[in-house]
C-alpha cells in the first residue's frame, strides 16, 4: 500500500512520498469536509485558524497604525475601541485556544499514543463545525454591531453599551463547545486507546501537555459559557445581574469571568510548552532532563491556575483577603513553570544540537516565556500591580507568553512537524531568516510596551500624551517587522507544500513515536497495532534501529 | 448513528449489535470510553450551574429579606411535586437501564417514555409557576413590579430564579429529547447485554438534570 | 484502568454488579423521604442560617444517593469518580473565593445600604497627588 521505506534515519536524496497517504485517500470536497480522519480535521483547524491568525494581525496593524501619533491618526475612537475588541477576541478565541490542540494535537495525539483515531471521531469533527458556527456568529456580531468593549466585556459598560453585544456572546458562547468537545475527546482518547507498551510514564511529554490542557479546558469553559449568557441576556432584558443600578454586583462578573479566563491563558500556553518538550529532544539530540518533573508540572500548572483568577481583580474592588490570597498562590505557577525551564536548558546542556529554524523558536521561546513569566509574577505582587494595571506593562507581559512563547510554539510545531504532516521540507534558510525577523520583530514591538507601561500609558487609549509617542512609534515599527516575518513564513512554506525537498520519514532523526510512520502518514496511521521499543525523548543509545513498527512499510 | 436497518434480529429478540468502531480494539473498552465521555460532560453540565448558584449565593448575602420574602411567594407545593416527579422519572430511567441492560427492550421503551412524560409534567408546573409569576410582576430586572417584595433586591432574586429555572428547564427539554429518541432505539429492540450504553448514557444526562433540582429546589423556594 | 492493556474487567464488573431494581426502588424511596424531611426541616423555628446548613446538608445527602446508585458510581469505574468530585470541587473553590470576597469586602462596595460609617476628617487626604497638576476643582475645598 506504501511504498518501501529506506532504513536509514536521515533522508538521502532519493526518497518519494508514499502513494497513499491521509492526502490523497479520498480527494473529494466531500471527502475533506466530512472526513472523520482526525488527521484532515487537524488541517482544516489549520487553514482556519491560519485565517484567524491573519484577520487578528490585521487588526493589530491597524491598532499600531493608530497608535503612531498621540492624536487621531486613522480611524475615529469608537472604531479604534472595535479594533481592540476584534482583535483580542478574533486571537484568543479563534486563533491561541484551538491551535495547538486543535491542529497538532488532533493529528499527533492518537498517533503518539499508537491509536488509529481519537476516541470519538464523529465529536471530532463536530468541535470543528461548532468552532466554524461560533466564530461565524461571533464575527458577524462584531462586524454588523461592533461591540467596543475590550474582548473582557466587564460590566455595567457591556450590558449597557449600544453596541450589538448579544450574538458576539453567543458566537463565544459556542466557541466554549468546541474548545469542550476537543478537550473531552483528547482526555478520552488518553484512556482508553493507548497501545500496549504506552503506559502513562512512556507516554510523549506532548500527550502529557495536552491532557492537562484538556483538563481546564472541560472544567473552565463552562463558566464562561454560564457568564457570556447572563451577560448576552441582561443586555437584551435588563435584567440587572451585573448592574449596580439594580442591586447587581460588577465584581461577580469579573470573578466569573475570570475562573475561565485565567485557566484559558494556560490552555494556551500548555500545549505550546508541550511542543517545546518534543522539539527541543530531537533538536539537541538527548534524552529529555527530568520527564517526570515535566510531565506533572503540566498538571501542576494546570491545577494551580485555577486558584489564581483573583490578580485579574487586584484593582476592582474585591476584599483584601482575597486579593492576598490570589497573589500568594498566582506566584506558584511559576514555580511550576521555572521547573520546566530548568529541564528544559537541562536538555539543551551538552547535547548535539543543529541550529535549525525550530531551534531559533525555541531560543525565543525560552527567552520570552522567562521574561514574560517573571513579569507576571511581579504584576502577581498586589502593591506592583497597583501601578500597573491597565497599562501597557500588562499588555507587553501577556503578549511576552501568547506571541513569544505560545506563538513561537505554534511555529516551532509548524516547522518541526511540517515535513511529518506533509511530506515534504520546507527551505531552512528562509526559515532561519524568518525567525530572526520574527524574534527580532517581538522585541522591538513588546519591549517598547514594558517601558510605556511603567511610564504610565493607560491600556486601551485612542489618544495618550506626547510623552509616549517615540516609544510608540518604536513599537510600531517593531510590529511591522513583526508582520513582515509572518508573511515570509506563509509564502515559504506554500510553496514547500508543492516543490519541497521530499522529507522521508525521519528527517530529524527523531525518537518521537510519530516519526516511526510513514511522512504524510497513511489514513489508518499503523496496519496492526505498533509495539514502541523505546521513550520517545531516549537518544542515549546510538545504534539506528528502527522502532518495531506492526507494518511491513 | 448506526443504522439499525443494517443490523439483524438475533435469536433472543435483539437486534446484533453495531459493529465495533475501527480504531477500538474491545467491546468493553467502547463501552468504557462512552461512559467516560459521559461523565465528562456531566462534569461540564455541574460547572455550567456553578456560575448561577455562586450567584444565588452572593445576592442573598446582599439581600437577604427579599430573598426570604420572595421564597414565601414561591409555591412550595407546586416545587415539592416537581421534586417528587423528577425523582420518580430517575427511577423509571435507572429501572429502563436495567432493562435495556438485559435485552428487556419493551420494558425499557415504556419506562423511558414515563420520564418523558414526568418531564413534561414538570415542565407543565414550572409553566403553571411562571404564567402566575408574570401576573404578579414577579419579574427579573427592569420589569419587577411585585408590590409584595418590600426589601430592597426583589429584581435580583428573580433573576436567579429566573435564569437558574429557565436554564434548568432547557436542560430538562434537551434531556427529554435525548431519552425520546433512545425510546425510539428500544422500540426498534437495538439493545442487549453487549450494547446499552445510549440508555446508559441518556439516563446519566437525565439524573443529572435531577441533581440540579436536588439543590434548585430548598435553595428557591424553602429557605 | 481503561487502558487495552488491562482486562475489560471493570467493564464486566460494572455490568456484573448492576443494581437491582429492588434496590433502585429502595433508593427512591429514601430520596422521597429525604425530600419531605427537607420540606419539614424548613417549617422548623431555625436560624436562616441553620435552615440553609440543613437544606444543604440533605440536599448532599440526596446527590450523593442519586450519584452512586441510580448513576451507578459506587459499582463504576474509578475515573469517572474522579471526574464527577473534580468537578464538584472546583465549584466549591468557586464558590469559596467569591464568597470570601463578598463576605470581607468593606460595607461600604456592597449593595447592603448601611448606615454610612464615621470618617476621620483629619485622616482624609486634600489637595492632589505631589507631582499631579491641579485641574479645576471638582468641588472640594482641597488646599494646595
Amino acid at each position: 500500500m506504501t511504498a518501501p521505506i529506506t532504513t536509514a534515519a536521515a533522508s538521502p536524496a532519493g526518497e518519494v512520498l508514499p502513494r497513499k497517504s491521509y492526502l490523497n485517500d479520498g480527494t473529494t470536497v466531500r471527502s475533506w469536509l466530512l472526513t472523520h480522519d482526525h488527521k484532515r480535521i487537524a488541517i482544516l483547524y489549520l487553514v482556519s485558524v491560519i485565517i484567524a491568525l491573519f484577520l487578528g494581525g490585521v487588526f493589530a496593524m491597524v491598532i499600531r497604525l493608530e497608535l503612531l501619533t498621540p492624536g487621531p491618526t486613522l480611524i475615529e475612537a469608537l472604531t479604534y475601541n472595535r479594533m481592540f475588541t476584534l482583535h483580542g477576541l478574533v486571537m484568543i478565541f479563534m486563533f491561541m485556544i484551538p491551535a495547538i490542540p486543535g491542529v497538532f494535537g488532533n493529528f499527533f495525539l492518537p498517533i503518539m499514543l499508537g491509536a488509529k483515531d481519537v476516541a470519538f471521531p464523529k465529536w471530532n469533527l463536530t468541535s470543528y463545525y461548532v468552532y466554524l458556527a461560533g466564530s461565524t456568529l461571533m464575527l458577524w456580531g462584531l462586524i454588523t454591531g461592533g461591540a467596543d468593549t475590550g474582548w473582557t466585556f466587564y460590566t455595567p459598560y457591556s450590558t449597557t453599551t449600544a453596541t450589538n453585544i448579544a450574538p458576539v456572546m453567543l458566537g463565544v458562547f459556542i466557541i466554549g463547545f468546541s474548545s469542550i468537545l476537543t478537550g473531552l475527546n483528547f482526555i478520552v482518547t488518553i484512556h482508553t486507546l493507548r497501545a500496549p507498551g504506552v503506559t502513562w510514564f512512556k507516554m510523549p511529554l506532548f500527550v502529557w501537555a495536552i491532557y492537562a490542557t484538556s483538563i481546564i479546558q472541560v472544567l473552565a469553559t463552562p463558566v464562561l459559557g454560564l457568564t457570556t449568557l447572563l451577560v448576552a441576556a441582561e443586555h437584551t432584558f435588563g435584567f440587572g445581574f451585573f448592574d449596580p443600578a439594580r442591586g447587581g454586583d460588577p465584581i461577580l462578573f469579573q470573578h466569573l469571568f475570570w475562573f475561565y479566563s485565567h485557566p484559558a491563558v494556560y490552555i494556551m500556553v500548555l500545549p505550546a510548552m508541550g511542543v517545546i518538550s518534543e522539539v527541543i529532544c530531537a533538536v539537541a539530540r538527548k534524552n529529555i532532563f527530568g520527564y517526570k518533573m515535566i510531565a506533572m508540572s503540566s498538571l501542576g500548572i494546570a491545577f494551580v491556575g485555577f486558584f489564581a483568577w483573583g490578580h485579574h481583580l487586584f484593582t476592582s474592588g474585591q476584599s483584601a483577603f482575597d486579593a492576598g490570597a490570589f497573589a500568594a498562590i498566582s506566584m506558584l505557577v511559576g514555580v511550576f513553570t521555572a521547573i520546566k525551564v530548568f529541564n528544559w536548558v537541562g536538555t539543551l546542556y551538552k547535547g548535539a544540537i543543529a541550529f535549525t529554524a525550530p531551534f531559533a523558536y525555541i531560543c525565543g521561546f525560552l527567552f520570552f516565556l522567562v521574561f514574560g513569566g517573571m513579569t507576571g509574577v511581579a504584576l502577581a505582587t498586589v502593591s506592583l500591580d497597583v501601578h500597573w494595571q491597565d497599562t501597557y506593562f500588562v499588555v507587553a507581559h501577556f503578549h511576552f507568553i501568547m506571541v513569544g512563547a505560545v506563538i513561537m510554539g505554534f511555529l516551532a510545531a509548524l516547522h518541526y512537524w511540517f515535513p511529518k504532516m506533509f511530506g515534504r521540507k520546507y527551505p531552512e534558510n528562509w526559515g532561519l531568516l524568518a525567525a530572526g525577523l520574527i524574534v527580532l520583530g517581538f522585541n522591538a514591538t513588546f519591549i517598547p510596551q514594558f517601558l510605556l507601561g511603567n511610564a504610565g500609558m493607560p491600556r486601551r487609549y485612542y489618544e495618550y500624551p506626547e510623552r509616549f509617542a517615540a516609544l510608540n512609534v518604536a513599537s510600531t515599527a517593531g510590529a511591522s517587522l513583526l508582520a513582515f516575518g509572518f508573511i515570509i513564513i506563509a509564502i515559504y512554506l506554500a510553496i514547500a507544500l508543492k516543490y519541497g525537498e521530499v522529507a522521508g520519514r525521519n528527517p530529524w532523526g527523531s525518537r518521537g513515536y510519530e516519526w516511526n510512520v510513514p511522512s504524510p502518514p497513511p489514513t489508518e496511521n499503523f496496519d496492526a497495532v505498533p509495539v514502541f521499543t523505546r521513550g520517545p525523548h531516549e537518544y542515549q543509545d546510538v545504534t539506528e534501529e528502527l522502532a518495531k513498527v506492526g507494518h511491513a512499510s | 448513528m448506526q443504522a439499525s436497518a443494517a443490523r439483524k434480529m438475533t435469536p433472543e429478540g435483539w437486534l446484533e449489535p453495531p459493529p465495533l468502531p475501527h480504531h477500538y480494539d474491545t467491546v468493553e473498552n467502547h463501552q468504557s470510553a462512552l461512559r467516560f465521555g459521559m461523565w465528562l460532560f456531566l462534569g461540564t453540565e455541574v460547572l455550567l450551574f456553578a456560575g448561577i448558584f455562586v450567584g444565588y449565593f452572593v445576592f442573598r448575602t446582599y439581600f437577604p429579606e427579599s430573598f426570604e420574602q420572595a421564597a414565601r411567594h414561591l409555591s412550595v407545593k407546586l416545587g415539592t411535586a416537581n421534586t417528587l416527579l423528577l425523582l420518580t422519572s430517575s427511577l423509571t430511567v435507572a429501572l429502563a437501564h436495567y432493562n435495556a441492560e438485559h435485552g428487556k427492550n419493551r420494558n425499557a421503551f415504556w419506562l423511558i417514555m414515563a420520564s418523558v412524560a414526568m418531564g413534561a409534567g414538570f415542565l407543565g408546573i414550572k409553566a403553571v409557576e411562571y404564567t402566575e409569576k408574570f401576573h404578579e410582576g414577579a419579574l427579573p430586572g427592569k420589569f419587577f413590579t411585585f408590590s409584595e417584595i418590600t426589601a430592597p433586591g426583589g429584581p435580583v432574586f428573580y433573576v436567579v430564579y429566573f435564569f437558574s429555572t429557565g436554564l434548568h428547564a432547557l436542560h430538562v427539554i434537551v434531556g427529554m429529547s435525548l431519552l425520546t429518541w433512545v425510546a425510539v432505539r428500544c422500540w426498534r429492540k437495538e439493545f442487549s447485554p453487549t450494547y446499552y450504553a445510549p440508555v446508559e448514557n441518556a439516563g446519566l444526562y437525565w439524573h443529572l438534570v435531577d441533581l440540579v433540582w436536588i439543590f434548585l429546589y430548598p435553595l428557591l423556594y424553602l429557605v | 484502568m481503561a487502558s487495552t492493556t488491562h482486562p475489560p474487567a471493570a467493564a464486566a464488573a460494572h455490568s456484573k454488579h448492576e443494581t437491582s431494581p429492588g434496590k433502585l426502588v429502595l433508593n427512591w424511596a429514601v430520596l422521597c423521604g429525604l425530600t419531605f424531611a427537607t420540606f419539614g426541616f424548613s417549617q422548623l423555628n431555625m436560624s436562616p442560617g441553620g435552615h440553609l446548613a440543613a437544606a444543604l446538608c440533605i440536599s448532599t445527602i440526596k446527590v450523593t444517593l442519586v450519584v452512586l446508585i441510580f448513576m451507578h458510581l459506587w459499582h463504576g469505574e474509578g475515573v469517572n469518580r474522579i471526574v464527577f468530585v473534580t468537578s464538584f470541587v472546583f465549584l466549591l473553590v468557586l464558590m469559596f473565593f467569591v464568597m470570601a470576597d463578598v463576605e470581607t469586602r468593606f460595607t461600604l462596595s456592597n449593595s447592603r445600604i448601611p448606615p454610612m460609617p464615621k470618617i476621620d476628617q483629619k485622616m482624609m487626604p486634600t489637595g492632589m497627588p505631589p507631582g499631579m497638576s491641579d485641574g479645576p476643582s471638582s468641588g472640594e475645598a482641597g488646599q494646595k
